[in-house]
């Protein structure tokens, strides 16, 4: 580069620096406030950020819609703000950095209470208990741990179910340590289920009950207690919202809606 | 085991997916190269502190998961106050990410011209400039056309990391659909299919606009 050209670069690249950097101070000055009921209102619309890839509580019908049980109650929390819903989808570990960068109002995506999330973000009241549930091919029934003696069992690797079975089904020698086989998806330990190599799978009780209605020749065996329960994740600086959408969930319990829509998203299982 | 109605009914779908997954890529490769040939010039510069800002862009981002760069991107920068949407922020993370690669891909075609014919330009008394607009750059992207398209084909099947942040791109549709009808072994593979043949097609273009743009009796490597 030639004297004239370096110094008619130095010069652009400067300019371009500070534009940047005034570009972000000026933005930061302007930074958003948290989300309340008034700056939602205001807004017309309730920004939901959910997953959807765990149904029936939200997946992607064949319409290509987002649909499920969180959606509904997502929709009845944006009626009671009297505002449109939009329904963000993300991919599940994204959902609570979503919140915190602000770009969902809140998150409900099946998501259990914990408290690790708790420590980062508030829960509303819970809205579901889910457990686990164990189910097999029609070939052979189980109706209690008992009925597992020295079967071989499978379950998905980081999911509350692999650390029951170790816990309940290995440590109390109810099936030696080798007869535990750990798969990254669902879908592979229900190949193994198809193959024979396994006699049951564990895993959330809602996706139990999806997927034996959808899947022919399995069939739900019975369901494991582990007070595991499922609640809406809204940033630590929107009370007002919290208060709002816990009067919603408790009016929704109330009333039955809630039943009424457990009822509509899972049938009789 | 595979039922071809099935596949039917979702390949509509699927494709709804694809015209994301082209929009990233395509969109983030012609940033990333435009990015990727200053950064090359910059680096190949004798000024010292404008190589070295090269330099470090180009370690910077090769030496970081694009899948971070994206994170950092959608959901770090709104701390900065700047806002994108999933497409924009996908596009530019895979542009920003490329440029890296791109750039050495780039700066060893560059280094591949003979120093005669740069001594021949500036003999005639083209400045710099000039030498790499009309004589540098023309030959050396020329003879990078295979890499770039590696770049390109490796870029379409990477796009699939944006559906972290909500893009539904073709991959991301296939888990939808898995998620519903737990048949995860044909829709892979009808997914796995559309990236073939849309890698393949590229690359088949690629080939063409190699012998289109093919200087006669220069760097050519068929006779």
């Amino acid at each position: 580069m030639s004297k004239v050209e370096r110094k008619w670069f130095y010069l652009v690249f400067a300019v371009l620096v500070v534009a940047i950097v005034a570009y972000l101070g000026y933005n930061i000055y302007q930074q958003q406030v948290y989300p309340t009921v008034t700056s939602i209102k205001n807004k017309g619309v309730l920004v939901v950020g959910t997953s959807a890839d765990f149904p029936p509580f939200e997946y992607v019908n064949q319409s290509g819609a987002i649909v499920g049980l969180d959606i509904d109650i997502a929709n009845a929390i944006a009626k009671e703000l009297g505002v449109k819903l939009v329904v963000k989808d993300l991919s599940f570990d994204a959902l609570i950095s979503a919140l915190q960068g602000k770009q969902v109002d809140l998150v409900i995506a099946g998501m259990t209470i914990t408290p690790e999330r708790s420590k980062v973000v508030d829960f509303s009241v819970p809205y579901y208990n889910a457990s686990q549930a164990v189910i097999s091919l029609t070939t052979q029934k189980f109706s209690g741990v008992n009925d597992l003696k020295n079967k071989k069992i499978g379950v998905q690797t980081g999911t509350t179910g692999e650390s029951w079975a170790e816990d309940n089904l290995v440590n109390t020698s109810v099936i030696p340590e080798s007869n535990l086989f750990h798969y990254d998806k669902l879908s592979d330990a229900l190949l193994a289920l198809k193959r024979g190599d396994i006699d049951a799978i564990i895993i959330d009780e809602p996706v139990a009950r999806m997927f034996v209605r959808t899947v022919s020749g399995v069939q739900y065996d019975f369901g494991i207690y582990t007070g595991e329960q499922y609640g809406i994740a809204i940033n630590k600086d929107s009370k007002d919202l919290l208060n709002l959408v816990n009067t919603v969930i408790n009016n929704m319990k109330n009333s039955g809606q809630l039943d009424s829509l457990v009822q509509k998203w899972f049938g009789s299982g | 085991m595979i039922d071809l109605g099935f596949l039917t009914s979702i390949f509509p779908y699927l494709i709804q997916g694809l015209v994301f997954t082209l929009e990233l890529s395509v969109l983030g490769f012609v940033l990333g190269f435009f990015l990727g040939v200053t950064l090359a010039v910059l680096r190949l510069s004798n000024d010292k502190l404008l190589s070295s800002i090269s330099s470090l862009y180009i370690d910077l981002i090769r030496g970081t998961p694009l899948l971070v760069q994206i994170l950092i991107i959608y959901f770090g920068l709104p701390s900065l106050g700047l806002y994108f949407d999933p497409i924009t922020a996908g596009v530019l993370a895979i542009g920003l990410n490329s440029a890296a690669y791109q750039a050495e891909i780039i700066r060893s075609g560059i280094k591949s011209i003979p120093k005669e014919n740069i001594e021949s330009a500036q003999s005639l008394g083209l400045t710099d400039f000039k030498i790499y607009k009309f004589v540098v750059l023309p030959l050396a992207i020329r003879n990078v056309i295979p890499a770039l398209t590696n770049e390109l084909v490796t870029l379409v099947k990477d796009s699939s990391l944006v559906s972290v942040i909500g893009v539904a791109e073709l991959t991301r549709r296939g888990e939808y659909i898995i998620a519903w009808t737990f048949r995860p072994f044909e829709v892979y593979l009808l997914v796995a299919m559309i990236y073939f043949v849309i890698c393949y097609f590229l690359s088949k273009l690629s080939s063409k606009l190699e012998n289109v743009l093919a200087v006669p009796g220069f760097f050519s490597a068929k006779e």
